[in-house]
C-alpha cells in the first residue's frame, strides 16, 4: 500500500509539470502584449514601440520561452508568482490570504454536504418510495434548482434584513459563514445526496443482501455492509466534488463580498492583472491534482478489489 | 397435520402489488424429508419467486398469500423476527452467482462466522473447525486462506462450493439451490452437482433443485415440477417426466435439451473413469 501510494505521488509529478506549462504559455493566449498590459495597467498616458521593448526586456519577456518558463517555475515552487501588474504588490501577499477564505469556506462548506448528503442520501435509500423519500427529493430539487445569485439575494433580505440576524457580507465572525455556506450547500448538497441514495439502493438490491437475509443475518448488519460498500462509491465522488466546490464559490464569494479566491480573481479578470490570474489558475488546477490523488488513494485503502491490483 | 413432510406448500400466489399483475398463481407441492425436487421452465416462469416466497424473501412490493408449513409449522403466522431465525438455520439457500452472493468489502469468513453466530452458540474457535472440515470435504484446498480471501479473489465453483460448506454445517431442514451452476463452466457445474448429491446423502435435508440444466436435473432430482408463465404444468417423478411427459411443454423441454446433456454426461462419465 504504501509503495502504491509513493508510485501515485510520483505519477502525480509529470502531471504537474503539464499544468504549470500549460498555465505559463496561457499568459501568451492573450491578444495583447503582455507589456503593453503592463503599462496600461500602471496607467501610463502614452505608450509608445520604444516604451514596450524596454518594459519588455525589463520583465524579461525576451528570453526563450522555455529559460522562462523554468525562471517561473522555479519561483512558484517557492510561492513566489511576481507582483500584480495592478498594485505592483506580490501576488502571493494577495493570493495567499485569499485562498486561505476560500479554503475554508470550501472546507465549511464541504464538510456539510458531505454529512448532510450521506444522511439523506441512507435515511431516503431505506425509506424509498415513502413520503420521507418523496418530500426530501422533491425539496432538494426545488433548492438545487435555483440559481445561486438569487437565492442568496432571498436569503440576505429575509435573515439579514428583515430579521436582522446575519451580516450581509463580509467575513467578520463565524455568523459570517452562514449565509455564504448554506448557499453552497443548498447547491450542492441536492446533487450528491442523489448519488449516495442511488448507490445505496443498487446496492440494497444485489445479491449479497439477499444472500445475507437467507442466511438470517440482522437487518443491521445488511445495512451496515451497503453502507461500506456505497460509501466507497462517495469517497471518490466527494474527492472530485471538493475541488469543484472550490472553483465555483466565485459567484457566492461576489455576492456576500467574501474576501477569497473569487473575488480576487474577477476583479484581476476585469483589470487583466496576468501574473494573478496565472497563479490562480495553476493554485486550482494543483488543489484538483492533489485532491484527486488523495480521493483515489483512500479508496484503494477502502476498497479490497482495488487494493488487488496494486 | 402430514408428518411425511417437510414443506408443504398450496396454493401459492404471488404477484404484483401496484399492477396486481400475478406473477405464480395456484402453485402446489409438497417435499418429503430427503426428497429432491427440480423446478424446470424457462425464464421469467417464476422459479426464483416461489424459492424466495419460502423464505419470505420477495421484495417489498411483490405479495404472496397461500400456505407454506415447515414440518406442519405454518410458516405465514410467523413474525418477521421469528423467520429471520429459520432462515438459515431450517432453511438454507444457495445462490446462482457466488461472486455476487457475498460483501465483496468483506473476507469470505466474515460472513460465515457471523452467519453461524446468528444461529449457534458456539465459540469462534468450534465454527472455524467446522468450517475448516466441511470446507475440505467439499474439495476445497486450504480452507484458511478461503476464509481470508475476498469474493472476488475466489472462482465461482470455489463460491458455490463455499455456500455447499455452509449449509453442511448449519444442517437446514430444506436447501433451495436457484440455478446453483448456471454460472460456472460446464466441468466446474458437474462438479458442483457431484457435490449436491454429496450433500443430501450426508445431510438428509430435502431440497429444491431450481435449474436449466436437465442432465443434472436428472442425476440428483427424484422429483420435477415444471413451471411455465407462473404455473405449474406438470408435476412427476423424474423417471416419468424424462420417459413421457404428458404435457407438450415438458415434452418440449426434455426433447430439445437431452440430447445435448447426454452427450456431456458420456463425456463426463469417461473422464471420471480415467480419473478413477
Ligand atoms: N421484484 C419484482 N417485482 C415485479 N415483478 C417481478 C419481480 N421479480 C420478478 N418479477 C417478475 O416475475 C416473473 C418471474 O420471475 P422469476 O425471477 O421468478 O423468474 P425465473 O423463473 O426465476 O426466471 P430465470 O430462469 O430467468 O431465473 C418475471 O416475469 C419477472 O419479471
Ligand atoms: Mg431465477
Amino acid at each position: 500500500m504504501l509503495g502504491y501510494a509513493l508510485k501515485r505521488i510520483g505519477a502525480v509529478i509529470p502531471l504537474l509539470v503539464v499544468i504549470s506549462f500549460l498555465t505559463f504559455i496561457l499568459n501568451g493566449l492573450s491578444p495583447m502584449d503582455p507589456a503593453e498590459v503592463v503599462l496600461h495597467a500602471q496607467g501610463v498616458p502614452t505608450i509608445t514601440e520604444d516604451l514596450i521593448a524596454a518594459t519588455r526586456s525589463e520583465l524579461g519577456m525576451d528570453r526563450p520561452l522555455l529559460a522562462r518558463y523554468w525562471d517561473w517555475l522555479l519561483s512558484c515552487l517557492q510561492l513566489d508568482f511576481g507582483s500584480s501588474y495592478v498594485s505592483g504588490k506580490p501576488v502571493w501577499s494577495l493570493l495567499g490570504p485569499a485562498l486561505m477564505n476560500t479554503l475554508n469556506l470550501t472546507l465549511v462548506s464541504s464538510l456539510f454536504i458531505i454529512v448532510l448528503s450521506i444522511a439523506l442520501g441512507i435515511v431516503c435509500a431505506l425509506r424509498e418510495g415513502k413520503w420521507l423519500d418523496l418530500s426530501v427529493r422533491s425539496v432538494s430539487f426545488l433548492l438545487t434548482s435555483m440559481p445561486s445569485y438569487w437565492l442568496s439575494a432571498l436569503m440576505v433580505w429575509y435573515f439579514s434584513v428583515k430579521l436582522d440576524l446575519l451580516p450581509t457580507s463580509g467575513m467578520d465572525s463565524h455568523l459570517s459563514y452562514v449565509l455564504p455556506v448554506a448557499v453552497i450547500v443548498i447547491g450542492y448538497a441536492g446533487l450528491y445526496f442523489r448519488i449516495i441514495r442511488s448507490s445505496m439502493l443498487s446496492n440494497l438490491n444485489e445479491d449479497y443482501v439477499l444472500y445475507g437475509r437467507a442466511c438470517g443475518l440482522s437487518e443491521r448488519s445488511l445495512t451496515i455492509q451497503v453502507l461500506r460498500n456505497s460509501l466507497q462509491v462517495a469517497v471518490s465522488v466527494f474527492g472530485l466534488a471538493i475541488p469543484v466546490i472550490l472553483g465555483s464559490t466565485v459567484v457566492v464569494e461576489n455576492i456576500f463580498a467574501w474576501p477569497g479566491l473569487g473575488t480576487l480573481t474577477v476583479n484581476s479578470i476585469l483589470n487583466r492583472d496576468f501574473p494573478i490570474i496565472q497563479a490562480y489558475v495553476l493554485v486550482l488546477a494543483v488543489a484538483f491534482v492533489l485532491f484527486n490523488t488523495a480521493s483515489d488513494l483512500l479508496n484503494t485503502a477502502v476498497n479490497p478489489k482495488l487494493r488487488k491490483g496494486i | 397435520m402430514n408428518g411425511m413432510h417437510v414443506l408443504e406448500v398450496e396454493h401459492l400466489n404471488i404477484w404484483e402489488e401496484r399492477s396486481g399483475r400475478v406473477l405464480v398463481h395456484d402453485s402446489s407441492f409438497r417435499l418429503a424429508q430427503g426428497e429432491c425436487l427440480a423446478i424446470v421452465g424457462e425464464s421469467g416462469s417464476g422459479k426464483s419467486l416461489t424459492c424466495k416466497s419460502l423464505m419470505r424473501l420477495n421484495r417489498t412490493g411483490v405479495r404472496q398469500s397461500g400456505f407454506v408449513a415447515l414440518n406442519g409449522e405454518d410458516l405465514s403466522k410467523l413474525s418477521d423476527k421469528e423467520m429471520r431465525k429459520f432462515r438459515g438455520r431450517r432453511f438454507c439457500m444457495i445462490m446462482q452467482n457466488g461472486m455476487s452472493a457475498f460483501d465483496p468489502s468483506r473476507p469470505i469468513g466474515a460472513h460465515l462466522l457471523e452467519t453461524l453466530g446468528v444461529h449457534f452458540n458456539w465459540s469462534r474457535a468450534e465454527m472455524e473447525t467446522r468450517l475448516t472440515a466441511t470446507m475440505s470435504s467439499v474439495g476445497l484446498k486450504e480452507p484458511a486462506v478461503v476464509m481470508r480471501s475476498y469474493p472476488h479473489e475466489l472462482s465461482g465453483g470455489m463460491l458455490q462450493r463455499v455456500m455447499i460448506s455452509l449449509a453442511i454445517v448449519l444442517e437446514p431442514d430444506v436447501i433451495i439451490a436457484d440455478e446453483p451452476t448456471t454460472a460456472l463452466d460446464a466441468v466446474t457445474a458437474y462438479e458442483v452437482v457431484e457435490q449436491f448429491m454429496r450433500l443430501r446423502e450426508r445431510l438428509g435435508s430435502a431440497m429444491i433443485f431450481v435449474s436449466h440444466d436437465l442432465g443434472a436435473v436428472r442425476r440428483i432430482a427424484d422429483n420435477v415440477l415444471v413451471m411455465k408463465d407462473g404455473g405449474v404444468v406438470e408435476h412427476g417423478t423424474t423417471k416419468n417426466i424424462f420417459a413421457g411427459a404428458s404435457h407438450p411443454y415438458t415434452r418440449y423441454l426434455v426433447s430439445s435439451k437431452q440430447a445435448m446433456s447426454r452427450h456431456f454426461e458420456q463425456l463426463m462419465g469417461d473422464a471420471d473413469v480415467a480419473k478413477g
